[in-house]
């Protein structure tokens, strides 16, 4: 398996993103994704927001179109309760959820979000686990997203898998 | 036994060869002799030897026996042809007269006795014949000779033959008992009866004295109850056995004349030994006319009472020798014999000098041998140049040979004959003495050196004999003695004592308490001059590199420039106060680089000189008179200094003369040339620009010329003479503002010519009529011998007058070409006068009617005069030293940094002739100005003023060329490198090079690029200048001025073109400390275009593609490369505080902010990959969104704000402004990721700060929430240059960076260019893209 984009933030649009083939070799393992051969583990999209489900000091499910297709993302807000952070320093924890309460302001229906996270599962469906949210006002970045996508696609993620192979 | 040749004198000295006979020693020798056995010394001398690479003495294959008596010297003074010491033993077997010898078992009863000299040396001597050591020895009869007094004692009469003595044996009955501390040397002592008494006075200044061979022997007796009795004679056997229990304590003085004066060699083989003295008489000793000393006297009965079983007994010495003079004991190897054996190099870096004629060394005293000097002064000089031990020998010292050299080393005989140097140096009391003869040494020494083949043996040294202290007149200094004098207080010049007053006051005044002489500046032939500073470099950046400090120690001086690291040649400026030696050579140009250099007959020097007077000349030799800074950088040397110099006579000639006035407009650079495989300069093709004024100069002449200070003659000793006040440039104003600074550079010739006489009434000077074209001024001769010239008028001569004037309205542009002396001495900007002489070209240039660009070849003996033109009342008060125009050319805001100004040159200041003009003409400059209305010039330019002169040389500018306006830059140099394609590789490369083709090429295609701070900001000048074209201390910390760059067009770019040329204006010691890092680290910058982002505006020349991340590794060939970005995570973050000036108005492009970014790792990632990408200042600060709204609503939502948040204020919202605050109580934060390089929320800061203020929480949580925040942003536009492994080893080296693995692994960036992408322009861009496939 190619881990060369594995560290990256894949652009790729949302029925791209939605069919990555979801690999785990046992229950108790994450669930690996791959596209073309080649291993991913985070993303990037550029949509409209759709929808948006928030629930206080735990998460906002919302998503994004892209055009092409939605992308389900979840943005945690439980950061100050979660056991994951605990072994964090509190003041950090304290930063990454406030950064992530703005985010989930910043969340509106109908806004341009740009939206980077893990590549994660929902009940068998890829979703993006969010990590930063950039509200594009330009119109003009969608556009620029789907090009940077063939391009990406053409330039990269089509040809690694191969050139390993 | 049986092969034993005996052979004689007189075939020794027919052989005239040296020679060793060992052989024949045997162990069943009944002597207990020492024998050479040492190996000989096999580490080579490291200092200049005048006795190179010696010999081991031929031995003789087959047992040689001498057969002879050894003698005391003969006691007349003038014994024939023999050696002139009269101090030595002399060896005779009949055959031939009598040669020296030295003995190294001495055993007093040899003396007159018939001996086997069993093993000896030879050394063949010039006048004497030659010289014999004696190693080993026998009596030829079984029997000593000398009858025994006691079973422990020999007795030894000293009156061997007839006597000379005095006075009766009736008192003769006094005897010492004691340890011999000292042999004076031998001298003749005037002495003069006592008129009525039986005392015999010894009077230095008696008419009607006679004199008397002989020496005084200093005891130290025992006060105790044995010793101190009458009959010490008696008590001498009950001394000795209690010998043990003596305290040799007390001094006893025994004064041996007549025949016991020719026992001085025995003697000193006797010092230290513990010996009884019978036979004398005690004397009350009048020295000069107050002081009295009683002392022993040896009379006719006089003898030695000497230990069979000799015991030495132990001088007290310092325990711990602090070199301030103390006496003591030396033992030690002799290296070296100097200056015919005055001085003596002892081990490694002991120095025995012999300070006065009366020290005779002995002749065995030749390299190889192994010494003990006794009684000897130790001074340590702690220089600060080099480590060595003084041994400052006085009368009380004595030099003992305990083993021969087995070498075939010369002896030294001190001639008699002495240079007026040596007399001079003998006429000094002894701490003087000792120190200037060391330095006299050193400087006749080096001189010889340094003046071989330019002056003679005789100009240096000095010819005719000197008194220095009876003020006779000198015939012919020499050079060393004209130098070395200049430098030696007067109070060193004491009247000396004889050898009784030096030696009975030893200890309290002559040599001990006298203090010496410090901070000794030493002269060294240049060659070794350079050595010493290139190892002193070297160490220095050693230190440096050990002590690998964040920023403020660099071990490589790495620039940043489009991201591609150069290499800069460390720089290093050292003061001439660490250094601790003197310049002195002759000023010339060179003919490979056309430099100016002090140069002496070792070696060169580029130099700089900020006062260069335009009566310097080449065959004259100059000292430097006050501080100079060298500055070693990298290979060249450069070493800016300030001369001494004379001016004066040629001034003389200015008498009732006519003269031209020029303005010096430009000066073009050396022109170089390859030939062979060095870069010549042709000195031909050295060319100023200048204007004829429309101003002529009238000497009335009329006046009497007043000369206060005295003229210089043409002597080229003259030019040694220290300069009546020391220029130095004041530390503590030279932080102020540079208008200051350049005051206090030119001090010194306003206060000189303050003092000169007007002879104008000031009424009538103060105003003139202007209209009438007619200036009166007066004129005064500046610098070090100012007066005043008298009146002068200025004379209009633009007008068309009768006596046929320029023939145009304003003033003509010459090109004036000058040989290479004469070339440094103008200046731009600076008024030059010049004879008007009817066969001068500059008359007939006047009456040519060229019509463009006339040219004027200025033989060398054609002489300007550099002219300076001040108001009257500053002739008179002395106070503002600058006139408007001058003004201009200085940069008043350029001093930020806080370095000391180690050199200030001041255009426009240093001036042969200032012209004090009335109070309406203080504008003369404007006056002018409005002569050459026509706008033809504009004499001098400022910073970023367009210098409207259309280019001189035509440069021919086609559309091939870039094009733009010549103009003028004055800024500060803060950083300088060479332009290549792969710097870092080149510059390993071309310490590689040993080709001189493929370095010649590799020169010629270098360019530069140069930094220049100018308004703050970076501005950078390129053009393939190689690094020989820069002037001499080009380099950071230079402020400078660029003369006719040009500035690119619509670019905002500066070249460097052929015609440009660089001042240097001052140099600044730019220390690699962390606030030269924040300037050098100052990539190339440029004004910012936008509010988020950072452009450099150079790129039309470069075609940047556009690119991915992942492509980076297919673009090795470092091309700068265009991505769109977002970042991840930072990797590392330094900030630091800007030194701001007080004085600086922050103008609307420049942000207020004292914060500044010396480095900034980002992780960037486009969706292909990751790169980690450098930045530094305003890219690294547009990348952490600093001069964006700082996001509030942030904290509205989370309910938790920081308390210090200001929301009204506009200025206060960028988040720069609140890293300003946490910037002010802390100089330097560095935050670092410990933690994910991929994700944002992961990321792991840590805060760390470089004051001992902890940093608070909520400064802490800002901070991190800054970064966090740089790491949420919209899509970034990078330009940039992938970085070579070098160029990332060398930013881990210097920053102490331990980059982790994951990053490592990443492609390496350094951002040239940052800004926000434009959507549109972007999709557009990708679409073409994607439809070219």
């Amino acid at each position: 398996m190619e881990h060369s984009l594995y560290n990256t933030h894949v652009k790729l649009l949302a029925f791209d993103l939605n069919s990555l083939t979801q690999t785990s070799s046992s229950s108790s393992d994450p669930i690996s994704f791959s596209r073309n051969g080649a291993l991913l583990s985070r993303a990037e999209t550029v949509g409209t927001v759709t929808s948006r489900d928030l629930k206080p000091n735990k998460f906002l499910r919302f998503t994004i179109d892209d055009g092409t297709g939605c992308v389900s993302c979840i943005l945690w807000l439980n950061q100050l309760s979660s056991p994951y952070f605990s072994r964090r320093s509190p003041p950090d924890v304290r930063l990454i959820a406030q950064h992530a309460l703005r985010f989930a302001a910043e969340i509106k229906l109908g806004v341009v979000a740009r939206v980077r996270g893990k590549i994660t599962s929902y009940r068998g469906v890829t979703q993006i686990t969010v990590s930063d949210v950039v509200i594009e006002r330009d119109p003009n970045v969608e556009m620029l997203h789907w090009l940077d996508c063939i391009r990406l696609a053409r330039k990269v993620y089509n040809i690694i898998p191969h050139s390993n192979k | 036994m049986e092969n034993v040749r005996i052979l004689t004198v007189a075939e020794l000295l027919a052989r005239g060869r040296p020679l060793t006979a060992t052989s024949s020693i045997s162990p069943n020798s009944n002597q207990k002799s020492k024998l050479p056995t040492r190996s000989v010394p096999t580490h080579s001398n490291p200092s200049p030897n005048p006795n190179p690479s010696p010999k081991f003495l031929t031995p003789l294959d087959h047992f040689a026996v001498i057969v002879g008596t050894l003698a005391l010297p003969t006691t007349t003074a003038a014994s024939d042809s023999r050696c002139s010491y009269n101090t030595c033993f002399q060896f005779s077997d009949g055959s031939a007269a009598s040669i020296c010898c030295d003995i190294l078992d001495f055993d007093a009863r040899i003396i007159g006795k018939k001996i086997n000299v069993l093993a000896w040396n030879f050394i063949p001597l010039k006048r004497s014949g030659g010289f014999l050591e004696i190693i080993r020895w026998s009596f030829q009869d079984s029997n000593g000779g000398l009858r025994p007094c006691s079973s422990n004692f020999m007795y030894v009469p000293l009156a061997l033959g007839s006597s000379t003595g005095h006075g009766d044996g009736s008192r003769a009955r006094h005897g010492i008992f004691g340890a011999l501390d000292s042999v004076s040397p031998l001298s003749n002592v005037p002495w003069t009866a006592g008129e009525n008494n039986s005392n015999t006075n010894k009077a230095l200044d008696s008419s009607h004295s006679s004199n008397f061979r002989g020496f005084l022997l200093q005891f130290m007796v025992c006060e105790c109850k044995f010793c101190s009795s009458k009959e010490s004679v008696l008590a001498l056997k009950d001394s000795v056995r209690g010998k043990d229990t003596h305290s040799f304590t007390k001094p006893v003085f025994v004064y041996c004349s007549g025949s016991a004066s020719c026992w001085h060699p025995v003697f000193t083989k006797l010092v230290g030994n513990v010996v009884a003295f019978s036979g004398l008489k005690k004397k009350v000793v009048f020295i000069g006319k107050k002081e009295s000393k009683l002392m022993y006297v040896t009379t006719e009965t006089s003898a030695l009472h000497l230990l069979r079983l000799s015991k030495n007994w132990l001088l007290k010495c310092a325990a711990v020798t602090k070199g301030e003079g103390e006496c003591g004991t030396y033992r030690g190897l002799v290296k070296g014999v100097y200056m015919h054996g005055m001085v003596v190099e002892l081990d490694n870096e002991v120095w025995l000098l012999l300070t006065d004629q009366l020290l005779t060394p002995p002749h065995s005293l030749r390299a190889g041998a192994l010494v003990t000097v006794r009684n000897t002064h130790f001074v340590n000089p702690r220089f600060s140049w080099t480590r060595m031990l003084i041994l400052g020998a006085c009368f009380k010292t004595s030099v003992i040979v305990e083993s021969f050299s087995p070498l075939e080393t010369g002896c030294h005989v001190l001639l008699h004959s002495q240079s007026s140097l040596e007399k001079f140096v003998e006429s000094l009391a002894f701490s003087a003495r000792l120190w200037y003869w060391f330095r006299v040494l050193l400087v006749a020494t080096c001189f010889r050196k340094k003046f071989a083949g330019i002056l003679s043996e005789k100009e240096i040294l000095g010819t005719k004999y000197v008194s220095w202290m009876v003020g006779r007149c000198c015939q012919k200094e020499g050079l060393v003695q004209t130098y070395a004098s200049s430098h030696f207080p007067s109070s060193m010049h004491k009247t000396r004592h004889g050898v009784f007053t030096e030696l009975c006051n030893h200890d309290s005044c002559v040599c001990s308490c006298e203090p010496y002489i410090g901070n000794l500046n030493l002269v060294v032939p240049l060659s070794i001059f350079i050595c010493r500073c290139e190892a002193l470099w070297m160490k220095a950046v050693q230190l440096e590199s050990n002590c690998g400090n964040f920023h403020d120690n660099k071990k490589y001086s790495l620039q940043f420039c489009e991201g591609t690291s150069h290499v800069q040649s460390v720089r290093k400026i050292f003061s001439s106060e660490d250094l601790g030696v003197t310049l002195i050579g002759s000023l010339k140009t060179s003919p490979s680089s056309g430099r100016l250099q002090l140069v002496d007959a070792t070696g060169s020097i580029d130099v700089l000189v900020p006062d260069l007077p335009s009566t310097q000349d080449a065959s004259r030799i100059y000292k430097v008179v006050v501080d100079y800074s060298l500055v070693i950088e990298g290979m060249p040397r450069n070493l800016p200094f300030y001369p001494c110099t004379g001016l004066g006579e040629d001034l003389k000639r200015l008498e009732s003369e006519t003269f031209d006035l020029l303005l010096v407009t430009h000066k073009f650079p050396v022109l170089q040339k390859f030939s062979g495989d060095l870069v010549i300069a042709n000195p031909s093709s050295m060319f100023v620009e200048a204007i004829i004024l429309p101003w002529k100069l009238l000497f009335s002449g009329s006046d009497q010329i007043s000369y206060p200070t005295k003229v210089l003659g043409d002597d080229p000793k003259n030019s040694m003479e220290p300069s009546p006040k020391r220029r130095k440039v004041d530390h503590s104003s030279s932080r102020g503002s540079s208008s200051s600074i350049i005051g206090t550079s030119s001090e010194p010739t306003r206060e000189l010519s303050s003092c000169s006489i007007y002879m104008e009434s000031s009424e009538k000077q103060r105003y003139c009529d202007l209209s009438s074209r007619k200036i009166s001024c007066s004129a005064m001769i500046s610098g070090v011998n100012s007066h005043s010239l008298g009146s002068v008028i200025l004379h209009c001569t633009s007008a068309k007058s009768s006596n046929g004037g320029f023939s145009r309205q304003s003033g003509q542009k010459v090109l004036l070409e000058f040989t290479s002396e004469s070339f440094y001495k103008y200046q731009i900007g600076c008024y030059y006068m010049a004879k008007h002489d009817g066969e001068d070209s500059f008359c007939n240039l006047r009456d040519s009617s060229f019509s463009s660009s006339d040219y004027i070849h200025i033989p060398s003996k054609t002489h300007l005069w550099s002219l300076l033109f001040t108001p009257d009342e500053n002739c008179q008060n002395s106070s503002s030293k600058n006139l408007p125009l001058d003004n201009s050319l200085i940069n008043d805001e350029v001093s930020e940094e806080r370095d000391e100004v180690l050199l200030q040159m001041s255009p426009g200041n240093v001036s042969d002739i200032s012209l004090c003009l009335p109070e309406n003409a203080i504008g003369f400059g404007e006056v002018i100005l409005t002569e050459l209305e026509e706008g033809l010039i504009k004499p001098v330019v400022t910073r970023e003023e367009v210098l409207m002169t259309p280019p001189l040389l035509s440069l021919d500018l086609n559309c091939l060329f870039p094009q733009g306006n010549l103009s003028s830059l004055c800024g500060q140099v803060v950083a300088v490198h060479s332009v290549e394609e792969n710097s870092v590789d080149s510059f390993l490369n071309y310490q590689n090079i040993g080709d001189p083709l493929q370095l010649r090429l590799l020169q010629r295609d270098t360019s530069s690029c140069i930094h220049v701070l100018v308004d703050h900001q970076i501005v950078r000048l390129s053009g393939s200048w190689s690094k020989h074209s820069f002037p001499v201390g080009f380099g950071p910390g230079v402020d400078a001025t660029f003369h006719r760059v040009l500035e690119l067009r619509g670019q905002n770019r500066w070249m460097l073109t052929s015609a440009s040329f660089i001042v240097i204006n001052s140099i600044r010691a730019v220390c690699f400390n962390k606030n030269s890092v924040r300037v050098v680290n100052e990539s190339c910058s440029d004004k910012r275009s936008g509010p988020a982002s950072y452009v450099q505006n150079d790129g039309p020349l470069d075609i940047v593609s556009s690119g991915l991340i992942s492509e980076l590794v297919q673009c090795l060939d470092s091309k700068p490369m265009q991505f769109h970005c977002r970042v991840v995570a930072i990797h590392i973050v330094v900030l630091e505080r800007k030194i701001r000036n007080a004085n600086y108005q922050p103008t609307d492009h420049f942000r207020p902010y004292l914060v500044n970014i010396p480095l900034a790792g980002f992780v960037l990632d486009d969706g292909s990959s990751s790169c980690c990408c450098w930045a530094n200042s305003e890219r690294a600060a547009t990348l952490l969104r600093l001069y964006e709204e700082f996001p509030v609503s942030a904290f509205d939502t989370s309910g938790w704000t920081f308390k210090w948040m200001r929301k009204n204020n506009n200025a206060s919202s960028a988040t720069v402004y609140h890293l300003d605050r946490i910037l002010k109580n802390h100089d330097r934060i560095t935050v670092k990721n410990f933690g994910s390089m991929f994700e944002s929320s992961y990321q792991d800061l840590t805060v760390s700060v470089s004051s001992e203020n902890a940093l608070s929480s909520y400064d802490e949580n800002l901070l991190k929430f800054i970064i966090f925040h740089a790491c949420f942003s919209k899509i970034w536009t990078i330009v940039g240059r992938m970085m070579d492994s070098n160029a990332i080893e060398r930013l881990k080296t210097a920053n102490v960076l331990e980059t982790e693995a994951s990053v490592h692994s990443m492609q390496h960036v350094w951002a040239r260019e940052v800004h926000y992408t434009s959507p549109l322009t972007e999709a557009r861009n990708v679409l073409q893209q994607l439809l070219d496939g």
